[in-house]
C-alpha cells in the first residue's frame, strides 16, 4: 500500500464520521413506530408484497391492486368515517424477510389487518404468529391448498385465492371439446406437482377415457424448455397443459410456437402481462380466469380496471385483480361490522356474502377453513383490441366445491376457536 | 507485497484488550432490558438475535476467507444445511424429540461432514475462481435436493414451518424472545472464544501461512490439503449451528437459505468488518443488518444499496471497519489500512 | 426412441450451446487473457437483451440494427466499467476476489436500475420476419432461427479466432497475456487494451442477448441464472481457449439436452456441475487449457 492511499485513509475516516451521523438520523425515523407519525383514527392495513426477488412481477401487481383498493376507499370519504393508512412492505421473495416484516407491521406499526403475500413458504411461517398476536391476515395470492390444512389453518387466516384444486376443474371443457391425449408439463416444485396430480383428476372425470400421454416437471425459471418440448412433440398429444409460472410460462409457450407445436395448449392460470410478452402464440389457448377486466357478469369490474389503468399505466392482472380483492374482503367486513375489533370482523367474515365482487357476483368464505368459495371461469384467448389479450367465457361454474373437504371433514375445528 | 501484508491485528501486535469485553457483554446483557423500553420489545429482539446467529455466521466464514484464505461461494450450505437438519429432526421423521440441544449438535455434526466434503474438494483446486465454482456448486446442489425433494422430507419449496422451540437442555427456557436472546447471547460467546483459541493456536498460524503462500507452507512440511480441511470443518461446525439457531429462530426454514446471496452476504459482513480479525464479522453483521432494516423499511430497495456497499467495499475500505477502529484506539496509523484480507 | 428424436434433441443441445458459447467467449477473453473475472458478464446479456427488446418493439428498429446498437451500448459500458473500477483494482495489485465483488456489485446496481426502468414483468422480442417458419433438414423440422443462432454464434467464434491469431492488435492482446511487463517495455499500452478487450467480451454478451431474446425471452433474472454455468463451460475449455469453450459448450448443452430426455431436468443440472468438478479435480487446466488456471 502506497503513502499516498495512507493518507487517504484518514479522509475517509472524517466520512465515515460523517456517514454514521447521517446513519443515526435515517435510524431515528425507523425507529418512530408509524402509530405515532399517523393519527389513532387511521385504520392501518399492513400488506406484504414481493417488490424484488424472483416472484416480484406478482408481487408488484398485487401491490398495485391493493394500493388501488385502499385509495379509492380513501376517496370515498374511508370506512365509517375513518381513513385507510396503508403499509407497504417488501417481502423479497424471501420467506426470512417476509416473517421479519410482517412482524415489523405488526408490532412496531401495530397493524389492525394484514393482507398479501404470494409465496406460500411465507404465509406458512406467518401463520402461528399471526395466531398467536390474534391479527387478522387475508391472504391473497397463494393457491396452495396446504395453507387451509390441519395444523396450518387457524380463525386469523383467510385465504382468498381459489383452491389449487379447483382450478384445475377449467381443463374439463377444452378437453370435451379438443381430445384425448394429453400432456402435462410445470414446474419442479410443490404447487406444480399438486395442479398436475389435479388436472389429471379434472381431466379424468370429464373425459373418462382420457389418456396421459406424458408429463415432465422442468426446473422452477427453466430457460431452455427444447428439450421437453421434443419429447412433447414425440407423444403427438392433443392437448398441453402448462402449469410453469414466471418466465418460464413466457418461454414454455414462446419456444413450443418456433418449434411448430401446433396442439391445443390449456394454461393453469391467466396472466395478461405474461400473454403479452408471448404473443400471438397465446391466441386460441384455454386458460382458467380468475379474474377479468371486462367480465359481462360484473360491471363494476371494468370501472375499477380503468382507474388501474390511469394510475399504473397497464391493465391489471389476475394478481391486481385478487390484490384488489382481498382489501375488499377485510373493508367490506369491516363496514358491516360497524368495528375494526378482531373477533366480529372474522364473525362477519364467516358469515357474510360479498356480492359485486371484482372477481365475480359473489364470493364468500367458509367458516370451517376461511378458505374461499368462489367462482371459476374457463375462458378461451382471443385478440382483443382493448388488451391486446383478451378472454371469452367457455364455461362459468358460480360455485365449483367438487374437490374441496367436505366442510364437515376439515379437520380445522380445534384450530378455529377464539 | 505478500509477505508484508501478514495481519498484525489478529496476531501478537494489536490485542483488543480483555477490559473491553467486560462493558461490551454488560451492554449486550442489558438490551433486552433497554428493548422493554420500547413499544416493541419482542421485535427488536428479534432483530438483535438475528444479528448475532448470522454474525456467528459469518465469523464461521472467516475462518475459511480470513484465516485459511479460500473464498467459497457456498457457505449457504451450511446455514441452509444446518437449518434443515434441525427442520427435518423436529418436523419431518416424527421423532419425538421435546429439546433443542440434540437437535444443535446434530446440525453441528452435520457441518463438519459437509465442511469435509467442501473442503476436501476446495482444497483439491489451485485457483480461487475453481474454489468458488465449485463451493457454489455444493450448495446449489443442496438446494437443488430440496427444492426437488425426493426422499420426502424436506417439503420442496413450502419449506418446514412450525419448528418448536422449547427449552435448552431440558431445564433453559428459550420460548420467550428474551430467553432465547440470553441463550443465543452465550452461544455466540462460547463460539467465540472457541474460534479465537483455534485461531491463535499453532493451528491458526499455520492457516495464516497457507493463505500467504501455500508453496512455502508446504515445503516448511505443513500438509496444506490437511490443513485447508480442517479449517472448512471448524467453519462447517460453527455454520451450521448457526443455521440450526436461524431455523429455532424463525421457527421455520425454506429452500431460499441455499441462495448464492447468503454465501455473499457471509462475504459482506465479514470484509465489511475486516477479514481475517474474528471480532469484525461480528462488527459487520451488526451494521450490514441494522441497515438491512433501516434502509428496506423506508426505500423499500434493499439490493440496490447492497450493490452500493459491495461496490464502495471494495473499492475503498478493502480491509473491513474493525481494523480502522482499532487503529483509532492503538494509534497506529499503519494498521488503518492494513489489508487483512486475503489477495489472491 | 427414434432418429428424429435424437437429432432432435442434438439440434435442441447445440442451441442451448450456441447461446453459451457465444456469451462464454466474451468472459473467456477477458478472464483468460486478462485475467479479469467479471460476474457482470451476466449483466451486459440481459442489458443487450433489453436494448433489443426497446428498440424492436418501441421504435421500429430492425431486429438487424439492434445488434450493433446492443454491442455498442455494452461494450461503452463494459469499457466503462474496467476503466474506472477494475483498472484501478489492478494497479492496487488486488486478487481476483475483488474483481469478483467489485463486477458482482455493479451488476446487482445495474440489475435494479433495469428494473426500475423497464419493470419486473418477463418481456419478450418478436422475430425478425425472414427468420420466421421453420426448416426441413434431413429427418427433422427445425425453427430457422434456433438455425440462424448457431450459424451467428459459429461466425463470430471464428471471427475471434481471426482476431486473436491473425491480426496485429489481436497479437498485442496476446502478447500482453505472455508477458504484460516485456511488451509493455516495448511499448503495447496495456491499460488501454485491456479496456479494449473488456468492452468486446461485455459487447459480445450484449449481443448474445439481442439473441437470446426471441429464444429465451428478457426478464431481470436472465443474467444471474446463465453467470455460473457460463463459468462452468468456461473452466471446463479451459481459460481463454476459444477452441476449448467451442468444445466445452456443445459438451454441456449435449449434458443438458440429453440429460433432460433421459433422466430430468434437475438431474441433468446436478450432472452439469458433477461434470464440472470431476473435471476441476483432475484435470485443473480443463479440457484445452494451456497450464494452470489462474493463480
Amino acid at each position: 500500500m502506497s503513502k499516498k492511499d495512507q493518507k487517504a485513509a484518514v479522509n475517509r475516516r472524517t466520512f465515515i464520521k460523517m456517514g454514521s451521523g447521517a446513519l443515526v438520523a435515517v435510524g431515528s425515523n425507523w425507529f418512530l413506530p408509524k402509530i405515532v407519525l399517523g393519527s389513532d383514527d387511521e385504520i392501518r392495513l399492513g400488506a406484504m408484497a414481493a417488490l424484488s426477488g424472483p416472484v416480484a412481477p406478482f408481487g408488484t401487481e398485487q401491490a398495485n391492486g391493493i394500493k388501488l383498493a385502499v385509495d379509492l376507499y380513501n376517496e370515498s370519504g374511508g370506512i365509517n368515517g375513518r381513513k385507510i393508512k396503508l403499509l407497504q412492505e417488501d417481502t423479497e421473495s424471501k420467506k426470512d424477510v417476509g416473517f421479519a416484516v410482517t412482524r415489523r407491521l405488526v408490532e412496531r406499526d401495530k397493524v389492525h389487518f394484514l393482507t398479501g403475500v404470494c409465496l406460500s413458504s411465507i404465509v406458512l411461517a406467518i401463520q402461528p404468529y399471526i395466531k398467536e398476536k390474534k391479527t387478522i391476515f387475508v391472504n391473497s395470492n397463494s393457491g396452495n391448498d396446504i395453507l387451509v390444512k390441519p395444523p396450518h389453518c387457524n380463525r386469523y387466516y383467510f385465504k382468498e385465492l381459489i383452491s389449487a384444486w379447483t382450478i384445475t376443474l377449467a381443463i374439463q371443457e377444452p378437453a370435451k371439446r379438443i381430445g384425448k391425449k394429453w400432456y402435462f408439463l410445470a414446474d419442479n416444485y410443490t404447487h406444480g406437482k399438486e395442479i398436475v396430480d389435479h388436472a389429471k383428476r379434472s381431466l379424468k372425470s370429464a373425459v373418462p377415457d382420457a389418456e396421459i400421454v406424458g408429463e415432465d416437471f422442468p426446473n422452477l425459471g427453466e430457460s431452455n424448455y427444447a428439450p421437453y418440448l421434443t419429447k412433447i412433440m414425440a407423444a403427438q398429444p392433443d392437448g398441453l397443459f402448462i402449469g410453469v409460472i414466471g418466465a418460464g410460462y413466457v418461454r414454455s409457450i414462446k419456444q413450443a410456437r418456433q418449434m411448430g407445436l401446433n396442439c391445443h395448449i390449456h394454461t393453469f392460470c391467466w396472466f395478461h402481462d405474461l400473454a403479452k410478452a408471448i404473443g400471438d402464440g397465446i391466441v386460441g389457448s384455454s386458460t382458467a380466469a380468475l379474474y377479468m377486466p371486462d367480465n359481462p357478469e360484473v360491471p363494476r369490474a371494468r370501472k375499477i380496471a380503468d382507474e388501474y389503468k390511469k394510475r399504473f399505466g397497464h391493465w391489471p392482472g389476475t394478481m391486481a385483480g385478487e390484490g384488489f380483492n382481498g382489501v375488499e374482503c377485510i373493508f367490506e367486513a369491516v363496514k358491516k361490522a360497524g368495528t375494526t375489533d378482531t373477533e366480529p370482523v372474522i364473525e362477519t367474515m364467516e358469515s357474510m356474502e360479498y356480492t359485486n365482487t371484482i372477481l365475480s357476483p359473489s364470493f364468500r368464505f367458509r367458516k370451517a377453513d376461511h378458505q374461499a368459495i368462489r367462482a371459476l371461469y374457463t375462458a378461451e384467448v382471443t385478440k382483443d383490441p382493448t388488451f391486446t389479450y383478451g378472454l371469452k367465457i367457455l364455461r362459468y361454474q358460480p360455485h365449483p366445491t367438487e374437490y374441496l373437504t367436505p366442510e364437515s371433514e376439515t379437520g380445522c375445528e380445534s384450530h378455529m376457536k377464539p | 507485497m505478500k509477505s508484508a501484508t501478514l495481519p498484525n491485528v489478529n496476531g501478537q501486535k494489536v490485542r483488543f484488550s480483555v477490559y473491553w469485553w467486560v462493558p461490551l457483554l454488560a451492554v449486550l446483557a442489558a438490551l433486552p432490558a433497554v428493548f422493554s423500553l420500547s413499544g416493541f420489545a419482542d421485535y427488536l429482539n428479534y432483530v438483535a438475535v438475528r444479528i448475532m446467529i448470522l454474525a456467528l455466521y459469518a465469523m464461521s466464514f472467516d475462518i475459511v476467507y480470513g484465516y485459511a484464505g479460500m473464498f467459497s461461494l457456498g457457505h449457504a450450505a451450511f446455514l441452509g444445511g444446518g437449518a434443515y437438519v434441525a427442520g427435518i429432526l423436529t418436523r419431518q421423521l416424527g421423532l419425538d424429540i421435546q429439546d433443542t440441544l440434540p437437535v444443535l449438535l446434530a446440525a453441528a455434526l452435520f457441518g463438519v461432514v459437509l465442511g469435509w466434503v467442501m473442503g476436501f474438494l476446495a482444497s483439491r483446486l489451485a485457483s480461487p475462481l475453481a474454489v468458488l465454482l465449485v463451493t457454489f456448486a455444493v450448495a446449489e446442489t443442496l438446494g437443488l435436493f430440496v427444492m426437488a425433494d425426493p426422499l420426502r422430507i424436506t417439503s420442496a419449496d413450502n419449506g418446514i414451518p412450525g419448528i418448536p422451540r422449547e427449552t435448552l437442555g431440558w431445564i433453559i427456557g428459550i420460548e420467550t424472545e428474551v430467553g432465547f436472546y440470553y441463550v443465543v447471547l452465550v452461544i455466540l460467546s462460547l463460539s467465540y472464544v472457541a474460534l479465537r483459541a483455534i485461531t491463535r493456536s499453532p493451528f491458526g498460524d499455520a492457516l495464516l501461512a497457507i493463505r500467504e503462500n501455500r508453496l512455502r507452507a508446504s515445503f516448511l512440511g505443513y500438509r496444506v490439503t490437511h490443513y485447508q480441511i480442517a479449517a472448512f470443518m471448524v467453519s462447517g461446525l460453527f455454520g451450521s449451528l448457526a443455521g440450526a439457531l436461524t431455523a429455532f429462530h424463525e421457527q421455520s426454514c425454506s429452500p431460499e437459505i441455499f441462495n448464492f446471496f447468503v454465501s455473499g452476504d457471509a462475504f459482506i459482513y465479514t470484509v465489511l468488518g475486516g477479514a481475517g480479525t474474528l471480532f469484525g464479522p461480528l462488527l459487520g453483521t451488526t451494521i450490514m443488518i441494522v441497515a438491512q432494516e433501516v434502509i428496506g423499511d423506508i426505500f423499500h430497495n434493499w439490493l440496490f444499496f447492497l450493490g452500493l456497499i459491495y461496490i464502495g467495499l471494495i473499492m475503498f475500505m478493502p480491509g473491513g471497519l474493525y481494523p480502522l477502529i482499532l487503529a483509532r484506539f492503538t494509534h497506529d496509523e499503519n494498521s488503518c489500512m492494513q489489508d487483512t484480507a486475503p489477495r489472491s | 426412441m427414434n432418429i428424429t428424436m435424437l437429432s432432435l434433441q442434438t439440434m435442441n443441445g447445440l442451441t442451448i450451446a450456441a447461446i453459451y458459447i457465444l456469451l462464454a467467449s466474451g468472459l473467456t477473453i477477458v478472464l483468460g487473457m486478462q485475467g479479469i473475472i467479471n460476474t457482470a458478464h451476466g449483466f451486459f446479456y440481459m442489458l443487450g437483451a433489453y436494448i433489443g427488446f426497446t428498440l424492436i418493439s418501441r421504435t421500429g428498429l430492425g431486429f438487424w440494427l439492434c445488434l450493433p446498437a446492443a454491442f455498442a451500448v455494452c461494450a461503452l459500458l463494459g469499457a466503462g466499467l474496467e476503466a474506472s473500477g477494475i483498472r484501478t483494482l489492478t494497479k492496487w495489485n488486488r486478487g481476483h476476489v475483488h474483481q469478483v465483488v467489485l463486477t458482482l456489485g455493479f451488476a446487482i446496481v445495474g440489475t435494479e436500475v433495469v428494473k426500475f426502468i423497464w419493470g419486473t414483468v418477463p418481456q419478450s422480442t418478436s422475430l425478425p420476419s425472414i427468420l420466421r417458419g421453420a426448416m426441413v433438414i434431413g429427418p427433422i423440422v427445425y425453427p430457422k432461427y434456433w438455425l440462424f443462432v448457431i450459424g451467428f454464434s459459429f461466425s463470430i467464434m471464428v471471427a475471434l479466432w481471426i482476431f486473436f491469431n491473425w491480426t496485429g492488435l489481436g497479437i498485442l492482446v496476446r502478447s500482453i497475456d505472455i508477458n504484460r511487463e516485456a511488451s509493455e517495455t516495448l511499448g503495447t499500452n496495456a491499460p488501454l487494451l485491456t479496456t479494449i478487450i473488456f468492452g468486446l467480451g461485455t459487447g459480445i454478451a450484449g449481443v448474445a442477448g439481442v439473441l437470446a431474446g426471441p429464444i429465451l425471452g428478457v426478464d431481470p433474472n436472465m443474467g444471474f441464472e446463465l453467470l455460473m454455468v457460463l463459468f462452468v463451460v468456461i473452466i471446463l475449455g479451459g481459460l481463454g481457449s476459444l477452441m476449448g469453450t467451442i468444445a466445452s459448450g456443445v459438451l454441456i448443452g449435449l449434458i443438458i439436452a440429453y440429460g433432460t430426455m433421459l433422466l430430468s431436468g434437475l438431474a441433468a443440472k446436478i450432472l452439469v456441475f458433477g461434470v464440472m468438478i470431476v473435471i476441476l479435480i483432475f484435470r485443473p487446466s480443463g479440457l484445452l487449457g494451456r497450464g494452470t488456471a489462474i493463480e
